[in-house]
């Protein structure tokens, strides 16, 4: 083992906090080993002369039979023989030849209890708090910063801010100037923050099982890549994901120059084989369809989950809901339809929707393109429940020539996107609600024949190195291609990854790959759009590289950060003339690493010369300082502390090189130096380079390409199973991650595994229940897996979701659920027929959030109503709203509504001089709250004594699409713990928001609802005057506080809770001990611990910090302004939080709309978190097989003759109250507009 | 006082030499009698026979196996509790949904059964039932047991047990008051009332006793424990003047605990808005299921304790039946609020009560099983004692006594598991499995139970002693207790009658065994 390598170093984050400086503990070590008596004893023998081994023999060899035995005692006494011994064997030597004399017998006792008291102090590094000398820019202790960059998966950009709290990133936020993000987020971008802090991941080089050092390993590295480029590369193969990233790109590129025999092959268990092939059948070459939803009317999904799992879905689904919101904006509500294999979030969301075998979507996509006249369609004939479906989709598609939108899915066959591509160019689409573009990725190719020539190299022996960057193949790859195999044919396995799993179990070398918050890179979203991936931390394992310095090595540039590589790279592509400049001054990248190469920890200096430009660069950061003024402190933050860094910094910075290697007048480069970095910093400030967006393609569909396509396959029969990325572990990457792990999957509701989900009907005929254990086969391979039923899977359809069954995830990951990789086949990718489903006996208990969608076959139920009967979710249909028909019953749902004050409008503050009038409601009823604060105190002067702020959120359902990244955004602001799949057994899971899904109708196709519930922060909460200890108490403003530390854990408040959102902590869910996950922990928010109830504050260290900023401004805080953190990554902005008093909000605006109503507010609870209804823009002339009433047409049939006429119109309180008035009195409501 | 042992608090009457009638000889095993104390007994007797037990009877060898089970028991309720110190609440089965379960089942189980103790001393007391003497002092003892089996339970529910003491509305920095409108706030005040109550009606009744062991015991330790434990009592007018007062004062203030405590715990669900808790018919359908469960524990410690210390004179089947009979009449009461319950969800047309009660209760629901054998113990297996046959098996009525146990124990289930586990929101919905560390704690109270109740049998006496003599006096004095004639008058010191039910010496006969 080497010295730099030692575990208890690498347990030891680097100075991650920059106040905190850690001693060296080799210090401690150095004592010990001067003292111990076996220390001595040993170093005694170590220093013994060595033994002339060839006497030793030679005396042996002139022995024979029973003699040598004899003489081997002989031997053994004599002294150079015994010091052999000794050192060869050092445990076997005695500790001390001479007997101990009572003295040194006393002082070894002595020194030995000394040191005993030694080993029982647990070394604290010692803390030095030194205040800055030179304090970081920007940076103010408790006020978070924000950085830009960008979070990958699959290649595919988000575009994300940062939020870092003295260096440490705590959470991650979409940007909103990323066209991918628009400032939202999914789960796995505020997931990725917890990976960065996972105690689990790779921490240190390995090679061969023994921990080793990053410099033995780019030594060797370096010796086998020069090997190779003797042959030129002919040995040499590199298996990374998909690249988009442009300095890979170019560093591949590089790779290829240098090996011209190598190969680079790219593999994603989740890729756009199908989209890529079918944009080739289609246009003839590849290209990306970048759907315009906002602008399309009719809209179908060919089984594509465009909302949640398609690549882009955040802005998609952004795109998509604006034309959903009847009541907000003035626009034709669009209409979508969706044939759907596995039930996902999109399905759940369209207006008809048609569940069909993954096998038949093909079928179904011919049946419609040769209804709306795409030419040279075969084959498509849909009977059924499909005929009608085919038949209105068909017929509004028709209407909506130039508005509609035909979409297919990632994992149908490259047919269905050409049909699909031909559809949109028949409809005249094309230009209009779709348009293409290149393909972001550096080298697009067939990733399946990519990873199997390779698989057929390595096992035909022509593969002598193979640099795995990224990735887990050996997990993920097809079952049939049997990866691992030919992997351990491989001579030189190399294998770079964030975690030594699967893959890096089987390579000699492994190298801990750092997390995108620790280093730089650059990636690009599905437009094109490219950003640069900055740090917001130095690594926190000094041992971990970047790809790009991976393969700087490999590329013989030596170690290299991965700074520099960024860096030369966009000065050479965006400012070339620069580049010139620079190249006479000795090549970029020799340059580079010549001046960082001295510094130790590469990619610390990295890291740490980006501080040093950015503080070069202040009146760049001035321009540019925008909402938080981010950008200039972020190298600062981060890594300006440590003097290290700072000299570092000097170092690798230009300035650094002007001194050293001349020729060019210095102030001519510095001046061409400063202009790059103004650019720079804006780039980074900004998360987007600009222009960088893909071009529009002007493509049309290839005369004959859809006659060239393969004919529809043959029916299928048998049963069906479907492949699909896990919607919360996507491929198997997030294994590790318990946030991800424990979020409840969409619909089913199920965390922690993953099982066969099969229509009720399909297990009734299999004779299975819930959690019955069965065995799949799938052409030779076969796993176990438990049973769970979906409400509208196609039937004779099994989906199994990939990314569990990990054997080498870590202490999370491991073993959770089963492994679906091991029934994929290279050929039948994503589904395909022939499973054999066999009942294996047993159970395997599922850990759900909600079980009131669990079927219970033997009831014999046919039709589903998971409300049961209850009037929880409001539907209405488009056309009855049109017509005034509302879902909500305005005198029934309104009477349990807060009311409102209008203490305040956002723009100018309350003129305290003017005779107030007590603002009363149509029903003549002051809200309860806010209440008067009486007498004044300090904090509520006379002339403020009632708050202006009434805290409420409204949530449209009609924007919700269950996509979890509330529940995400919710977790990670608010420090909520992951409990474990027992606990979420047992109904304990600590969510403090959560998305409640209901089903109505048929088993085979039901309605889907969702509904996110939190805290409703009642008025009147039937918490707080249960709680013994008044631990909930309401604050003036109407939030329904709960004081943690009075909180004696009664757990009463949570049985009075009548929409149970308090969560309690039966155990010590929160890890207090692991230090990294101590840095994660939002500093805004108390860590809770054993016995305390905890639940949703409406965000209140946000609500705080923004009254905070509004006094010391002398305002009042303006609408929007407060963001919560569930509302703050909405993709569909379903969630609206704000001041209800204020006239102008947009919460109060959700809320004075006619379809705004509030949970059992029959309860009178009055709840400060109200819902707006669903409306549905169903086609009249097509009911689905499974559709039954809604609720809001008995409403509506109720109150016909009284509701407001023209809903569209009522955006105005002073409309609403008409609105309302028209609900409570009959006979008046009418006349009022 | 204690070295002046002068026997002079059974100076009423001199005690006569009299034939060793002393307990377990005159008697044969199986003779019972339907009178509120047997025949043949005077001051002595009855004085020799109760506090024999403490002072003459041997460790029996049962007894000190039944101990020794009760601490086995004991020992898991001291493991059970330590886990749950140490590691949490989460041990149990509750979950977010279910967040009462056992701890809150048997709170009001156990404070339920002491009910029938308070009632018998103190209701029937003022009422002037003086049957109640024989019965009144065990089943003080057992209120008292039971109210600390159940003052466990709302401690260790705690989430930060620590903390518990921040019920209590004690001055601190904070100037933090507990929140008075919490039900949980009042049964903190109701249970520590009433046993702060219970404690000290019984240790009040048992100063005379006492004061009789300090005198009669011949163990110099005893007698000085005894002694102190006496206070002091001399069997003076005064003494008993005051004491009289005494007694008969708390006897008022246990009164209205008897109605009040339970109404105040059933308020911890009336005052809750989940469906089939939030209901107006509570407190007093809690207070009759307090009472009935009470009566079945008494008969449950009384048939055996009569039966092994040959208490039969003193507990007579009359005390017996009078038991049944209260039963009989708090489970008719009891069985009307299940009535009610499902009356009021049908015509309140609230859904959710009706899914309540007509669903998960009575229908479809996970938990029907629990409904419906509480409605077989609670409703339909008393109304055997309508007939006086079963009403005086011993058998029967302990084996009844056991089912009315069970029975009330799986009505607080039903309340609060059944209407937890479905409430509102279906998506919250969820089941409530307990783990062994409930039932160790549920079992292991039964431990904490037995034992001290096993210790108070053999060291104090488990029937009042002086009141009995009292009881003796008025009876020779009416010399009414001969069997002779049917349907007998049995009059109290005050002079009124009490008319018990008609039987014959042939029925009575039939029971006891023996012509």
């Amino acid at each position: 083992m080497s010295n730099n390598a030692k575990p208890s170093d690498n347990l030891q984050p680097a100075n991650f906090i920059p106040l905190t400086a850690v001693t060296p503990s080799a210090f401690t070590h150095r004592e010990v080993s001067d003292v111990t008596p076996a220390a001595g004893a040993a170093s005694t023998v170590g220093a013994a002369p060595s033994v002339d081994l060839d006497k030793v023999r030679e005396r042996l060899a002139g022995t024979r039979g029973q003699e040598y035995w004899r003489c081997l005692e002989e031997l053994s006494e004599k002294p150079e023989f015994t010091r052999y011994l000794q050192r060869e064997f050092p445990r076997q030597a005695p500790r001390d030849m001479t007997p101990l004399s009572r003295r040194d017998f006393m002082k070894f006792m002595g020194a030995a209890m000394a040191l005993a008291g030694v080993g029982g102090c647990a070394f604290q590094p010692a803390e030095k708090i030194v205040p800055y000398v030179n304090s970081p820019e920007e940076m103010i202790p408790g006020i978070p910063l924000y950085f830009a960059t960008a979070y990958a998966m699959n290649g595919h950009a988000l575009g994300v801010l940062a939020e870092s709290h003295m260096g440490r990133p705590t959470k991650i936020e979409g940007n909103p100037d990323h066209p991918a993000s628009l400032g939202r987020a999914d789960i796995w971008a505020q997931a990725s923050v917890l990976d960065l802090y996972d105690p689990d991941r790779s921490q240190g080089v390995r090679y061969l099982g023994d921990t080793t050092s990053w410099d033995n390993f780019a030594g060797a590295f370096a010796g086998a890549a020069d090997a190779q480029r003797a042959r030129r590369g002919a040995g040499l193969r590199v298996l990374s994901e998909t690249v988009t990233s442009p300095t890979l790109g170019a560093q591949m590129a590089d790779f290829l120059r240098a090996f011209p025999q190598a190969q680079w092959v790219q593999w994603d268990p989740i890729n756009r084989d199908n989209a890529r092939a079918g944009a080739v059948a289609a246009f003839g070459r590849d290209a990306l369809p970048q759907y315009r939803f906002d602008r399309a009317d009719v809209i179908v999904s060919l089984d594509a989950d465009f909302l949640m799992e398609e690549p882009n879905h955040v802005r998609w689904a952004r795109d998509f809901i604006q034309r959903r919101r009847p009541h907000r904006d003035k626009v034709p509500m669009n209409r979508l339809y969706v044939a759907e294999s596995t039930p996902r979030n999109t399905g759940a969301m369209a207006d008809h929707r048609l569940p069909v075998r993954a096998s038949e979507v093909q079928n179904v996509a011919r049946a419609i393109a040769a209804g709306i006249g795409v030419g040279g369609v075969s084959g498509g004939a849909v009977t059924g429940a499909g005929a009608a479906w085919v038949k209105s989709v068909i017929a509004d598609l028709q209407g909506a020539r130039g508005r509609s939108l035909v979409v297919a899915g990632s994992h149908q066959p490259a047919a269905v996107h050409a049909l699909a591509h031909a559809m949109n160019d028949a409809l005249g689409n094309v230009g209009a609600t779709v348009e293409y573009s290149d393909p972001i990725e550096a080298a697009p190719t067939d990733q399946v024949r990519g990873l199997q020539t390779l698989v057929a190299d390595m096992n035909a022996g022509r593969v002598e190195m193979l640099v795995i960057l990224g990735g887990n193949p050996v997990y993920n790859a097809p079952a049939d291609v049997k990866f691992a195999q030919a992997l351990e044919k491989v001579p030189l396995r190399i294998h770079l990854g964030r975690y030594d799993d699967e893959t890096g179990a089987l390579c000699q070398w492994h190298i801990p790959e750092s997390h995108y918050l620790e280093t730089w890179s650059d990636v690009r979203a599905y437009d094109g759009t490219t950003t640069i991936v900055q740090p917001l931390i130095v690594p926190l394992y000094e041992a971990t590289r970047s790809v790009h310095e991976v393969m700087a090595v490999l590329l013989g540039q030596g170690t290299v950060s991965g700074y520099d590589v960024l860096r030369s790279y966009w000065e050479r592509r965006l400012a070339p003339q620069l580049a010139t400049l620079r190249s006479r001054v000795g090549g970029t990248n020799a340059g580079a690493s010549g001046t960082t190469g001295a510094a130790g920890g590469a990619a610390a200096s990295g890291a740490a010369a980006s501080g040093a430009t950015r503080g070069g660069a202040t009146a760049g950061s001035a321009t540019t300082g925008g909402a938080g003024g981010s950008m200039a402190g972020a190298g600062a933050a981060t890594v300006g502390a440590g003097a290290a860094g700072a000299a570092a910094a000097n170092v690798a910075t230009g300035g650094g090189a002007i001194s050293t290697d001349s020729g060019v007048p210095a102030d001519r480069l510095t001046l061409q130096t400063v202009a790059f970095d103004k650019r720079w910093q804006t780039i980074l400030h900004n998360g987007v380079v600009p222009n960088t967006a893909s071009p529009v393609r002007p493509l049309r569909v290839r005369a004959g390409a859809v006659a060239a396509l393969p004919a529809a396959p043959a029916a299928t029969t048998g049963i069906e199973v479907i492949f699909r990325p896990d919607p919360s572990l996507w491929d198997g990457r997030f294994a590790n991650n318990g946030w991800l792990q424990e979020l409840p999957k969409p619909l089913t509701k199920l965390t922690w595994d993953n099982a066969a989900l099969m229509s009720p009907i399909t297990a009734e005929r299999l004779g299975l229940d819930n959690e019955d254990l069965v065995t799949l086969s799938y052409r030779g391979n076969t796993v176990s897996a438990p049973v769970l039923m979906m409400p509208g899977h196609p039937t004779e359809s099994v989906t199994v979701y990939l990314g569990h069954g990990r054997t080498r995830a870590g202490k999370i990951g491991t073993g959770t659920g089963f492994n679906a990789y091991a029934l994929r086949q290279s050929s039948t990718l994503n589904f395909g027929s022939g499973l054999d489903v066999k009942k294996a006996g047993g159970k395997y208990r599922l850990a759900l959030t909600a079980h009131h969608h669990m079927i219970d076959l033997e009831r014999g139920e046919k039709k589903l109503d998971s409300t049961f009967g209850r009037d929880l979710i409001r539907v209405g249909t488009f056309d009855e709203y049109q017509k005034g028909h509302l879902p909500v019953d305005a005198a029934h749902d309104k009477a349990g509504l807060p009311l409102y004050q209008d203490t305040l409008t956002t723009v100018e503050p309350r003129n305290t001089n003017s005779e107030e009038e007590e603002p009363m409601h149509p029903n003549g009823l002051p809200s309860v709250y806010p209440e008067n604060v009486d007498p004044p105190t300090i904090y509520n002067s006379a002339e403020n004594d009632r708050p202006p702020y009434a805290w409420g959120m409204a949530i449209d359902l009609n924007a919700c699409i269950g996509c979890n990244a509330c529940v995400l955004g919710c977790q990670s602001e608010n420090n909520i713990a992951v409990v474990g799949k027992e606990q979420v057994e047992m109904s304990r899971e600590l969510h403090w928001l959560r998305i409640d899904t209901y089903y109505k109708g048929e088993l085979e196709n039901p309605e889907v609802y969702f509904q996110p519930v939190t805290c409703m922060h009642c008025e009147k909460a039937p918490c707080e005057p249960v709680c013994p200890v008044a631990a909930p108490v309401h604050s003036p403003e109407g939030i329904n506080e709960q004081v943690y530390n009075r909180c004696v854990g009664t757990k009463y408040c949570e049985n009075n809770c009548p929409y149970k959102v308090r969560r309690f902590n039966f155990l010590q869910y929160s890890d207090q001990e692991t230090p990294q996950i101590q840095l994660m922990a939002n500093p805004d928010v108390t860590v809770r611990s054993r016995g305390v109830m905890e639940k949703c504050t409406y965000c209140i260290q946000r609500i705080n910090n923004a009254k905070f900023q509004a006094k010391k401004e002398g305002r009042h805080v303006r609408d929007n302004e407060i963001v919560t953190a569930c509302q703050q990554t909405c993709p569909t902005d379903a969630i609206v939080f704000g001041n209800i008093n204020d006239k102008n909000s947009n919460v109060r605006r959700l809320k004075d709309s006619g379809l705004n109503y509030g949970l059992l507010t029959e309860l009178n609870t009055t709840p400060r978190t109200t819902y707006n209804a669903r409306i549905r823009n169903i086609d009249a002339t097509l009911k689905n097989p499974g559709e039954v009433t809604m609720s809001g047409g008995e409403h509506t049939s109720d109150h016909d003759g009284s509701q407001i006429d023209s809903p569209d119109d009522a955006t105005t309180g002073q409309q609403q109250k008409g609105a309302l008035e028209g609900g409570t009195e009959h006979s008046e409501g009418g006349g009022e507009h | 006082m204690v070295d002046q042992p002068l026997d002079r608090n059974v100076g009423l009457k001199a005690p006569a030499q009299h034939e060793p009638t002393g307990h377990m000889n005159g008697r044969r095993p199986h003779d019972e009698t339907f009178d509120i104390i047997g025949p043949g007994h005077d001051l002595e007797t009855v004085t020799e026979q109760v506090i024999g037990v403490v002072l003459k009877d041997r460790i029996r060898i049962g007894w000190v196996i039944f101990l020794g089970f009760s601490l086995a028991l004991l020992a898991m309720l001291g493991v059970a509790v330590s886990y749950v110190l140490v590691m949490g609440v989460g041990v149990w089965g509750i979950n977010k949904t279910v967040g009462w379960g056992f701890d809150i089942i048997n709170f009001v189980w156990w404070i339920g059964i002491g009910h029938a103790g308070t009632l018998i001393s103190a209701i029937l007391l003022l009422v002037h039932q003086n049957w109640r003497t024989s019965i009144n002092r065990f089943a003080e003892a057992m209120t008292i047991f039971a109210v600390m089996c159940a003052g466990l339970f709302p401690l260790l529910h705690l989430g930060r047990h620590q903390y518990f003491y921040w019920l209590a509305p004690l001055p601190n920095t904070m100037g933090l008051w507990p929140q008075f409108r919490s039900p949980l706030e009042w049964d903190f005040f109701a249970v520590s009332t009433y046993f702060t109550v219970s404690a000290l009606f019984w240790y009040i009744g048992l100063i005379p006793d006492l004061a009789t062991l300090r005198d009669r015991a011949q163990n110099r330790t005893l007698k000085i424990l005894y002694g102190m434990a006496a206070l002091g009592w001399r069997g003076s007018n005064q003494h008993w003047h005051r004491y009289m007062a005494v007694y008969l004062i708390l006897a008022g203030i246990s009164t209205p605990l008897v109605l009040s405590v339970h109404s105040t715990i059933s308020f911890d669900f009336a005052f809750g808005i989940v469906p089939g808790w939030h209901t107006t018919i509570f407190p007093p359908y809690f207070v009759a299921g307090a009472v009935f469960a009470g009566f079945a524990m008494v008969l449950m410690l009384a048939i055996p304790l009569r039966h092994i210390y040959g208490l039969k004179d003193l507990i007579t089947m009359r005390h017996l039946e009078n038991c049944a009979k209260v039963m009989l009449a708090t489970g008719l009461m009891v069985v009307y609020g299940y009535f009610m319950e499902v009356f009021t969800a049908y015509y309140s047309g609230n859904i959710y009560e009706r899914y309540m009660q007509f669903t998960s209760r009575m229908g479809t629901g996970p938990y029907a099983w629990a409904y419906w054998s509480l409605i077989f113990c609670n409703g339909v297996a008393p109304q055997i004692l309508w007939f006086k046959k079963y009403r005086t098996n011993l058998t029967c009525l302990f084996v009844v006594s056991i089912v009315v146990s069970i029975g009330m124990w799986l009505e607080r289930f039903v309340i609060i598991v059944v209407s937890l586990s479905r409430d509102y929101l279906p998506s919250s919905w969820a089941l409530y499995q307990p783990t062994m560390w409930d039932w160790a704690l549920y079992v292991g109270t039964f431990g904490l139970f037995l034992t001290l109740f096993l210790l108070f049998v053999r060291a104090l006496p488990s029937i009042a002693v002086a009141e009995m003599r009292e009881l003796v006096h008025h009876e020779s004095h009416h010399g009414a207790h001969n069997g002779a004639h049917g349907g007998h008058l049995t009059h109290d010191p005050h002079g009124n009658t009490i008319e018990d039910r008609d039987h014959t010496g042939g029925t009575k006969e039939a029971f006891s065994g023996s012509a």
